[in-house]
């Protein structure tokens, strides 16, 4: 007398998805070598339903996080990106600024030079 | 067989996970399971490209103004500094990412990763002791002790130290001001099985009955015998039996009987010597590692923690004999005390699953007892250790068994005074109770026949 929407949801956790998953996960490939994967993927089978559900979050989890982290990241990358550019620039400005007082003094002390000959 | 033709084995059909992970193996393996940019670099590129950008319109400016133009420098430090800054809050976010990892792997192997083996308990190991949990240490150590007066305690160490050891009646003295030594106490209940046990009056009962062995003015020291295989091969522990043969006790058939057991044989026998020897005044009781000199003796007690029930006095081997009332379950001779970078170890030998020479730190750091294990690994390290003669003559008894030769400092090495999880009881010291020295003895240790002068 189960009603359909009261089925658990870890009935539709197939094997396949959580290989999937695994091999999607960074830690999996990361800190497993190729034997100790296989091996892995095979006691899948052998998972209870319940067992399934907890890998499945323990997965998602790690994608979340790892997900919020990248994004720091490209954050911190981007900000330092704009910094960088903002004391190039300004330095620029800077350098030019000087150029122009110095050119500006030469000029006047040219000025000055041939206004003290015609005197 | 009869039809010559060979049935090849069924093969198993394979599960939709093994041919996933068969492709898998296949497959190149990919690091971090997909793209992912690389920051530092990806920064490293830009601040390159700027820096470059910045440089060529400086010059040109610089090249406008003409020759004598001021340069400002500096800029090269801000990019570093930033490109440092950078760096380091990307190292924060790598280093939280690991912890990810390092959760989720710790997860994953839990969940997928095939279970050990329950390791069973032997008398090499000490699972049930090291299992125990901390509140249960603290319950067994904080006894009602009483310490002993100063006085008192300085005159029972120098009994030990240059003495012929303690009498039964010094050494309870000792046990009631000392927590981890209360299982030697009389009456002292174990708490699994609610019934005393043996402890030092029950081996003094056992020294004065008249069938124990009479080994007074009989031990010859053959610190290099070798175990006797033909008397005890028989698959039973034999530290006691091996340790009558380097004290060169007669092999009779009454003698191997008796010398077979620590707890029964050899502990009381030497006991009753000592009491012999000393006209009742010491049972040549000696307690503490730093005390321990060559000759002596070394009593293990047996395990003494069980998971969850307390004390445990071996009631069961490891393969569920029952032990009875064994308290003591191994011994040990001293070698002698060495000095290695300044620490002093105390090489004991004794028969376990092999002739063992182990070397415990007495008062070493845990730098110096790696350094000397390290050495002890080595061709390199060894010809270096035998630089030391006294230790040289050591190494020279073992050293057909390079891998018998180790230094030791787990709880069954430790002394229980010093940790009370150790296993090392006492010793009882040998050296008042030897044959009397024949005079101009050859006393190399090569000859293992001859005797040792201690």
């Amino acid at each position: 007398m189960t009603d359909a929407t009261t089925q658990p949801v870890t009935a539709e956790i197939t094997v396949q998805s959580l290989v999937e998953r695994l091999k999607a996960s960074p830690t999996f490939n990361e800190k497993y070598a190729p034997v100790e994967q296989e091996l892995m993927i095979r006691r899948l089978d052998d998972l209870t339903p319940d067992q399934r559900l907890k890998l499945q979050k323990t997965l998602e989890a790690e994608n979340q996080k790892l997900t919020e982290i990248e994004k720091q990241k490209a954050e911190l990358f981007e900000d330092y990106k704009l910094k960088a550019k903002l004391l190039m620039d300004r330095e620029y400005k800077v350098i030019t600024a000087n150029i122009e007082t110095t050119e500006k003094q030469e000029a006047e002390e040219n000025l000055q030079k041939q206004i003290n000959k015609i005197q | 067989m009869g039809g010559g033709e060979k049935q090849q084995p069924e093969r198993k059909p394979r599960s939709r996970s093994e041919e996933l992970a068969l492709e898998m193996a296949k497959e190149e393996k990919k690091p971090g399971g997909g793209e992912r940019p690389e920051y530092g670099v990806l920064f490293g590129k830009y601040l390159m490209a700027r820096s470059n950008e910045y440089k060529a319109k400086r010059q040109a400016a610089e090249a406008g103004a003409g020759a004598g133009s001021e340069t400002l420098g500096g800029l090269d430090t801000k990019i570093t500094k930033l490109e440092t800054e950078f760096g380091e809050k990307l190292s924060k976010l790598d280093a939280k990412a690991t912890q990810v990892k390092e959760g989720t792997a710790e997860a994953l192997t839990a969940q997928l990763a095939p279970k050990p083996k329950r390791k069973l308990h032997t008398h090499e190991s000490d699972t049930y002791t090291s299992s125990m949990s901390t509140a249960m240490l603290k319950k067994y150590t904080a006894k009602r002790s009483k310490p002993l007066p100063a006085a008192e305690l300085a005159e029972l160490q120098e009994k030990m130290k240059r003495g012929n050891g303690l009498s039964v009646e010094e050494a309870l003295k000792l046990a009631k001001s000392h927590p981890n030594l209360d299982f030697l106490r009389p009456r002292w209940k174990c708490s699994c099985c609610g019934k005393p046990h043996v402890g030092l009056k029950g081996l003094e009962r056992q020294a004065k009955r008249e069938d124990t062995q009479d080994v007074r003015g009989k031990i010859r020291y053959k610190l290099n015998v070798e175990s006797d295989k033909e008397e005890y091969g028989d698959g039973k522990l034999k530290c006691a039996r091996y340790i009558s043969g380097v004290l060169g006790l007669e092999k009779s058939p009454r003698n191997n009987a008796g010398l077979g057991s620590v707890t029964g044989g050899l502990a009381p026998a030497l006991i009753r010597a000592n009491l012999k020897a000393s006209g009742g005044a010491s049972a040549g009781l000696v307690f503490g590692i730093g005390n321990f000199e060559l000759g002596d003796v070394l009593i293990f007690t047996a395990s003494k923690f069980r998971e969850g029930q307390g004390k445990y006095y071996g009631h069961k081997s490891a393969k569920g004999r029952k032990e009875g009332r064994v308290r003591f379950n191994h011994a040990a001779i001293v070698r002698g005390v060495v000095v290695v970078d300044g620490a002093k170890y105390l090489a004991v030998q004794e028969e376990r699953s092999g002739i063992e020479l182990n070397f415990l730190p007495i008062n070493s750091t845990k730098a110096k007892t790696k350094a000397f294990a390290k050495k002890l690994s080595t061709k390199k390290g060894i010809a270096e250790l035998k630089e030391n003669p006294r230790l040289a003559k050591i190494l020279k008894y073992r050293a057909g068994f390079k891998e018998l030769i180790r230094v030791r400092t787990g709880n069954l090495f430790s002394d229980v005074m010093k940790n009370p999880k150790g296993r090392i009881s006492f010793a009882i010291r040998t050296k008042n109770i030897q044959a009397p020295q024949r005079v101009a003895e050859n006393s190399d240790e090569n000859q293992t026949t001859q005797q040792q002068p201690i």
